[in-house]
């Protein structure tokens, strides 16, 4: 009991680190999952482009660990490099191969997807860099840990989880509170009525990846800055976990994506902490298929029609 | 058709009309016993003639093309599995190559030293057959009544797990700092892999030729599991179980509608696969005489995939050619071999977007724009039809809608 | 279980209510269907009856009532289960498997009654083989009563047919299921008069057979021209019940279809 409780601080603050960054892509997950019904399997390679982006920026600003402009100044380009190439390419994977087929079987865009998710990885593996690639985040974000007690805090896990929840206010309030947030809603329930009612649902689809992608992208250049590495394979599992997390809170509500990310982070660092590493991942699956078996509908969302 | 359509249609020469009828009546051409008996005997030669031109010409890549024909064979298995269980069946089973792992790993551990077994062949292909039930249903049961992308993403997870399980259970697990098992407790030989797993015990003596390679028994064994499994399915599809599979992929309420155990059949699909699948990974640790990790990385499940729908979605032929092109043609193409999982990649993209059904393929998964059905069902048909004689004379419609009565002036009323 | 005329009750429904949220969409529904009958269920659009159907043949559980086939209760039955107790429908907006031939659609339908599996096929095991060619020879019978429309279309798959083949097929199929009890939602509908009549004409030979048939049909003159019985539904409830003639002289129906001031008129 003792190490339970000398460890769990420790845990927990871990825990919501990395649950900030499964929430931030959760959120593309969940946004797309409510328009389109539709899993964007290629959305964690989006966040690993994004954090390509931003380490691309920072080596052209950073020479031999010394930053040649204002780390700021790098920093805001880097986000504008992540969040607006990510976001642009999102909308691209959309355009391109979702559109097409989407009325077709179910099944399609699927498939289609996971093609899009093999070539972004196979492409920049061959083409930037098979072996992960270091961002010089000692130049550019506050490397000061937080002590309290007997646990540590970097900067940066502060900052990735302060993003995180002004990212998700930011984005409720967004659909909440503003015309073209109701418009995304109003697809989101029936996407016929939506045209009937003058949507432009194009339109509304294509904000929706474009939102999505650029808070994927914006994780992807936070990991960059917290961890100092990306690699080609970063985008895989955690899009996996992710989306396990938006089921978790409730796929298609968004403050559940938030809270299904920070929980899945907390649990699987309650595990990593208490049982071994090795079962994390494990346990993080285990969730979700308890989840989709007992309430598949998640903490937040709604019942779900039955069966395919 | 209409008699005279008939007719006409039959002068064509055989050869004219199966070019015109498409990819459809090329696959049905295709998956019939008189062309796939001949083929299998014709690639059972293979290693006959390799050996031909290294004899006489003084070829060094027979060995090298033997084993990759080897490799072709046990892909072609592979896409047919993974056709089984997505186009008949319709389920994305992402976790598919989880089963080949499995396969492997359960005949590895039954035939090594690594836990100190030696089961005979027979006794270790009713091991594997076993476990790839018993891992199917853990997953298959709760995981088949779940919508599809959700039965996609559970069985992604549950690939993933496998692939953990084996990397980390080369040491014993420890729980809150306390372990279980004993020290040096190595099950799965973690990154290793299993090593020195045993080949079959059988007979490799051919008639008037001596004994035959290690690489040409193996592409035997992997053609002759091939064959067989073109056999099932073939017969499947033909029978009541093949019926059930296609009426639940094409619409699953009708099917329940007509007696259909849509679970039942779902989980015998998904089971056949795995088993399937599984029988693969045990011949492929006998012939490599090991079980690595690798055998469960999620990438090989995409470029399964990317067989499966180049060939076409319930396609035989189909899989088994793309199966084949798709394992060749990295080596036909040596310096784009880096390439390869961009280049296929991306042909699975334009192969979604502009043809679903692949070469070959019978699953339609274009936009429906009608009813049950897809854009040709308002053609051919109606006009020929429109012109037969009405089987009714006109007195007897005038009855009808004189039959009426009060408060129906026009028949098609409705409130 | 005798009814009224003395026949054999095959269908029995009672108190049969279906609720979805806010909506009664069936409220305390009763019919009885006997043998040898052609009962048709009419009402306006929206009415209740295709969700009459959906509980029948299991696709939808009811909120309460029962349904009792020849005496066994259908509700909390799977669907599938449903079909091979003696229940078989087509659907108002035709579901034939488009990949289909029409042969396999029609094989389809005697799915629940042929012993044929997977083992069983492989080995070409002769109880097998025999269901098989029972099988065969049932699509035979299936499409009998359609005087060789569908004949020359065996061997096409489904989506290729007109669309009056594909409600052909879909009742050719049905039948093969030996059912029962036929339930038949719009069996009529997109047709031109000529192949309406075909069509009574043809429910009526499926009757002569032995079929017991529960239709629900918008086309009034077809609904007075072949049934024994008429039920008419207006927003869940049933209003009327009776011989043909009876009911549509009925103000209560007027008014259901065409507002008050006709009934009164």
């Amino acid at each position: 009991m003792d190490y339970f409780l000398q460890n769990f601080p420790q845990q927990l603050v871990n825990g919501l680190e990395t649950g900030s960054l499964y929430a931030l892509i959760a959120l593309g997950y969940t946004l797309v999952y409510g328009i389109l019904e539709m899993l964007n399997f290629a959305h964690g390679d989006v966040y690993m482009v994004g954090g390509f982006l931003g380490a691309g920026v920072a080596g052209l600003f950073v020479h031999n660990g010394v930053a040649a402009v204002p780390a700021g100044l790098i920093v805001a380009l880097m986000a504008l490099a992540s969040m607006g190439g990510a976001g642009l390419l999102g909308v691209g994977i959309e355009r391109i191969a979702y559109r097409p087929l989407r009325d077709a079987n179910r099944l399609a865009p699927l498939i289609t997807a996971i093609g899009v998710s093999l070539f972004l990885r196979s492409i920049v593996e061959v083409q930037v860099s098979p072996a992960p690639v270091l961002v010089p985040s000692n130049a550019l974000v506050p490397q000061t840990v937080i002590q309290v007690g007997n646990v540590t805090t970097p900067f940066m896990a502060l900052a990735l989880f302060v993003a995180s929840v002004v990212l998700m206010l930011a984005l409720d309030v967004f659909v909440f509170r503003t015309r073209f947030g109701t418009a995304m809603r109003a697809t989101a329930q029936d996407r016929e009525a939506a045209t009937f009612m003058g949507i432009d649902v194009d339109r509304v689809i294509v904000a929706t990846f474009l939102i999505g992608s650029a808070l994927a992208g914006m994780g992807g250049l936070l990991f960059g800055l917290t961890f100092a590495t990306v690699n080609f394979f970063m985008g895989f599992l955690i899009g996996i976990k992710a989306f396990a997390a938006a089921v978790i809170g409730g796929i298609g509500n968004v403050r559940g994506a938030m809270v299904g990310g920070l929980f899945l982070g907390v649990l699987e660092s309650m595990v990593g902490g208490f049982i071994s590493t090795a079962f994390q991942d494990t346990f993080a699956f285990l969730a979700l298929i308890v989840v989709l078996l007992v309430r598949p509908q998640g903490l937040f969302g709604q019942p779900l029609p039955d069966r395919a | 058709m209409s008699a005279q359509a008939q007719a006409a249609e039959a002068d064509k020469p055989r050869l004219q009309r199966l070019w015109e009828s498409g990819p459809a009546g090329w696959n049905a051409a295709l998956a019939k016993p008189y062309v796939m008996i001949p083929f299998f005997a014709g690639a059972a030669t293979a290693p006959f003639v390799t050996q031909f031109f290294v004899d006489n010409f003084g070829w060094t890549g027979g060995e090298f093309w033997v084993r990759i024909l080897a490799t072709c064979a046990m892909y072609a298995t592979l896409a047919l599995s993974l056709n089984l269980v997505v186009g008949y069946a319709g389920l994305l089973n992402l976790g598919f190559i989880a089963f080949f792992g499995i396969g492997s790993y359960a005949y590895a551990l039954v035939a090594s030293e690594q836990l100190h077994q030696h089961f005979p062949f027979w006794l270790a292909l009713v091991t594997v057959v076993f476990v790839g039930i018993a891992f199917s249903l853990i997953i298959g049961v709760p995981s088949l009544r779940l919508r599809g992308d959700y039965l996609a993403i559970v069985t992604l997870g549950f690939g993933l797990i496998m692939q953990e399980l084996t990397l980390d259970l080369d040491r014993p697990p420890t729980l809150m700092g306390h372990q279980f098992g004993p020290n040096g407790l190595n099950i799965t030989g973690g990154t290793e892999g299993i090593h020195q797993v045993d080949a079959f015990r059988i007979p490799k003596d051919l008639p008037l030729l001596g004994t035959a390679p290690h690489s040409w028994v193996y592409y035997w064994i992997f053609l002759g599991f091939l064959a067989l499994c073109v056999f099932l399915l073939m017969r499947w599809r033909h029978t009541r179980t093949g019926r059930a599979w296609i009426a639940i992929r094409e619409d699953e309420l009708a099917a329940r509608t007509m007696g259909v155990n849509t679970f039942k059949y779902r989980l015998l699909a998904f089971t056949t696969s795995a088993v399937i699948a599984a029988i693969v990974g045990m011949i492929n640790a006998a012939w490599l005489f090991n079980a690595y990790p690798g055998n469960y990385d999620v990438q090989q499940t995409v470029l399964v995939f990317i067989m499966v729908i180049l060939g076409g979605l319930g396609s035989i032929p189909g899989a088994i050619i793309a199966a084949t092109l798709v394992t060749i043609l990295p080596f036909l193409l040596q310096p784009l071999i880096l390439y390869r999982y961009v280049v296929f990649s991306l042909i699975l993209i334009v192969i979604m977007i502009f043809r679903p059904e692949g070469l070959l393929g019978t699953v339609s998964m274009r936009p429906r724009k009608t009813l049950g059905g897809t854009l040709e069902l308002l053609t051919a048909e109606t006009a020929i039809e429109a012109s037969e004689l009405p089987a009714v004379t006109d007195t007897e419609v005038a009855d009808l809608e004189a039959a009426s009565g009060a408060i129906v002036e026009d028949p098609e009323w409705k409130a | 279980m005798e009814s009224v005329s003395g026949r054999a009750s095959v269908l029995e429904i009672s108190g049969l209510t279906r609720r979805f949220g806010g909506l009664t969409a069936v409220d305390r529904f009763d019919v009885e269907v006997n043998e040898g009958e052609i009962v048709s269920l009419v009402g306006p659009n929206g009415a209740g009856k295709t969700t009459v159907f959906n509980l029948i043949s299991g696709v939808l559980k009811p909120t309460e009532g029962s349904i009792r086939l020849m005496g066994r209760e259908l509700v909390g039955r799977p669907a599938h289960r449903i079909t091979h107790y003696g229940v078989a429908r087509t659907f108002q907006n035709i579901r034939v498997f488009p990949q289909l031939t029409v042969r396999e659609n029609i094989l389809l339908g005697t799915h629940h009654w042929t012993r044929s599996g997977m083992l069983g096929s492989v080995t070409f095991w002769p109880g097998t083989l025999r269901a098989e060619q029972a099988a065969q020879a049932e699509v035979q019978s299936a499409i009998d009563l359609f005087r060789e429309r569908l004949e020359a279309r065996l061997e096409d798959p489904a989506f290729t047919l007109s669309y009056a083949n594909r409600r052909r097929t879909e009742i050719a199929r049905a039948l093969a299921a030996r059912p029962k009890v036929l339930l038949l939602d719009e069996p009529a509908a997109g047709m031109n008069p000529y192949e309406r009549i075909e069509m009574a004409g043809l429910i009526r030979s499926m009757r002569d057979r032995g079929l017991t048939i529960f239709l629900i049909e918008h086309h009034m003159p077809l609904v007075m021209e072949i049934s024994d019985r008429v039920i008419v539904m207006d927003h869940g409830v049933k209003i009327a019940e009776g011989l043909p003639k009876e009911v549509h002289s009925n103000p209560r129906v007027v008014e259901a279809y065409l507002g008050r001031r006709a009934a009164s008129a």
